[in-house]
């Protein structure tokens, strides 16, 4: 029913990773919305330098379990750990693990009161107690990254989707996180500025950052992904190379994904 | 039509503006009757032909009408002379005037810095009620909606009363100043919290997210998130609330609270008449009106802004 991922599985995809620890680690993860039931029990290990491309219809639990990982929602039972820490015990400092774990989000959510280089450097600041001028350094380096060195002093109303969203990855990127995730980042965004954001994340995935993506973009999952994880109605339902998975799909429910998605392309 | 004809103007409607004109100067009450027909009859020709003039027959139509009322207003005045003399005697007496206004506008200044003191006070009372009120601890949030459903279910005079006679019996004797501080700020706070609960609320949660998916905390999120937001929101309806706490200062007359209110009432005895009474509503509306106009300069702005 529920394919877990094998350890044997994991060091196919991960052969060349310099740590066996898993970054994350999901188990029996469930969730509750009331009566609805969005996960039903989640197993998974990411491991360092993995970029894991979350795809499934809407409504299959993709980003609850997202969210779930750094803490947005409460598990209802079920253990989450990053780089061993549990986020799910109540005695975690939750806002210790967030600083590991950037987040990016659909409908970008920057702060509309400051700057793009405000935007960036203020969880420094104020969480990480840096200088003034060395997180404005970090920001418009940060900035500079994402190609909007230009836009430091510009508000977020001013800027583009694509820029704004952009501007979100450098604000998550300013806590220096071990982990990514990135939830569903580019649906919201008109169909021409979606390659500027996809890029910025190609290139997070060069430099080795470990990652968990919920996208819709299959180009995306085939071209970065090191895996890539199929969810339906709360459950994985198939989990391994992209490649493979799109050209071989095992599950019915998977095929029939594809078949549907797919043949638009 | 012809087109090439331009139609010419109604001759009734240029009667009914010359007689418009004539009844507020040579012919009173006939001119503006007449103007008023003659107005009516233009507007019936045009209506039924390409004549123009409709403009002009409803300007000479309302010089009709202010002619008439300004005759009536004339006959009431000759009429009712001696009643207008002593009403004017008793609401705009020039001698009570120039002892007694200068005296009441001090008693406003009390009142002002009393508003903005209380003010001060309110601010931070409703903003704490607030964040009780949206907390995550059920018990706080408990208490914070009982307080701010008792507070609101109660007129404001009982909670002066209450608190500067029922608080002497706990040992703590206020004075009629503080009593009043205390007063407005218990009663408004309440009323200021619920504004700035609908503000806060009304800031996506999207940005709470992100601020903590940064690694801020709550309070910190709230800080530099969050409040910035919502007060940029919220400064029209507390503005108007200011305006309402101003004019409520009234009140604290009832405790023997010299403001202008009570100023007033003392001067309305000592000078028989209502001036003083009608100076402290000149200095209040002096105040109010810009202020109220103020605000709806903001809440355009602000709409704007976003």
């Amino acid at each position: 029913m529920i394919d877990t991922l094998d350890s044997e599985n994991g060091n196919d995809v991960n052969t060349w990773a310099p740590s066996f620890e898993p970054m994350i680690k999901i188990e029996g993860l469930h969730k509750k919305f009331g009566d609805f039931e969005a996960l039903k029990g989640i197993d998974l290990e990411v491991m360092q330098r993995q970029v894991v491309v979350v795809v499934g219809p809407s409504g299959s639990g993709k980003s609850t379990m997202l969210r779930c990982v750094n803490g947005l929602e409460l598990a209802t039972r079920g253990h989450i750990y990053i780089e061993g820490i549990e986020v799910t015990h109540k005695a975690t400092d939750i806002n210790k693990v967030r600083e590991k774990v950037g987040m990016v989000f659909q409908s970008f959510n920057l702060f509309p009161h400051l700057t793009a280089v405000r935007n960036v450097t203020l969880a420094p600041i104020k969480v990480r107690n840096m200088k003034q001028e060395e997180a404005n350094q970090k920001g418009l380096e940060l900035l500079g990254k994402v190609g909007l060195a230009d836009k430091a002093d510009a508000f977020p109303a001013h800027l583009s989707g694509g820029q704004q969203q952009r501007v979100a990855i450098a604000r998550a990127l300013a806590m220096d996180p071990d982990v990514m995730l990135f939830d569903e980042v580019t649906s919201a965004l008109d169909p021409e500025l979606v390659s500027e954001v996809l890029d910025t994340m190609k290139e997070l995935a060069l430099e080795g950052m470990t990652m968990m993506v919920v996208t819709h973009e299959m180009g995306f999952a085939k071209e970065v992904g090191t895996r890539l994880v199929f969810m339906d109605e709360g459950v994985i339902v198939e989990d391994g190379d992209p490649t493979q998975i799109f050209n071989n799909p095992q599950h019915p429910r998977t095929k029939d994904f594809f078949s549907k998605i797919l043949s638009h392309l | 039509m012809s087109s090439f004809e331009e139609p010419g103007v109604s001759g009734w409607a240029k009667a009914s503006l010359v007689m418009g004109i004539l009844g507020l100067t040579a012919l009173p009450v006939f001119g503006a009757v007449l103007a008023i027909v003659f107005a009516r009859i233009a507007k019936k020709q045009i209506l039924h032909s390409d004549l123009k003039g409709d403009g002009l027959a409803t300007a000479g139509q309302t010089l009709g009408i202010i002619g008439l009322v300004l005759v009536a207003i004339g006959i009431y005045v000759l009429l009712m002379q001696d009643n207008l003399r002593a009403f004017f005697d008793d609401f705009f007496n020039w001698n009570t005037i120039k002892k007694w206004w200068p005296t009441v506008g001090r008693g406003f200044v009390v009142t002002l810095y009393t508003a903005v003191i209380a003010e001060f006070f309110i601010l931070i009372w409703g903003l704490v009620l607030a964040l009780l009120r949206i907390s995550k601890v059920k018990v706080f949030r408990v208490l914070a909606i009982i307080y701010i459903d008792v507070i609101r279910g109660l007129p404001l005079i009982l909670q002066i009363f209450i608190i500067y006679f029922g608080l002497s019996y706990l040992g703590l004797n206020f004075s009629r100043f503080t009593a009043g501080i205390v007063a407005l700020t218990v009663c408004y706070g309440a009323y200021e919290a619920e504004i700035y609960r609908a503000g806060i609320e009304s800031i996506h949660k999207g940005q709470m997210e992100a601020s903590r998916s940064l690694g801020m905390t709550y309070m910190q999120s709230m800080r530099y998130i969050v409040l910035p937001q919502a007060v940029r929101r919220v400064i029209p309806p507390l503005s108007n609330e200011f305006v309402m706490l101003t004019k409520d200062t009234a009140l604290l007359a009832f405790i023997g609270y010299s403001e202008a209110f009570l100023v007033g009432k003392e001067g309305m005895g000592k000078a028989a008449n209502v001036t003083p009474l009608v100076g402290v509503a000149f200095f209040f509306l002096l105040v109010t009106i810009p202020a109220m106009r103020g605000v709806q300069y903001l809440e355009k702005r602000l709409a704007r802004g976003d």
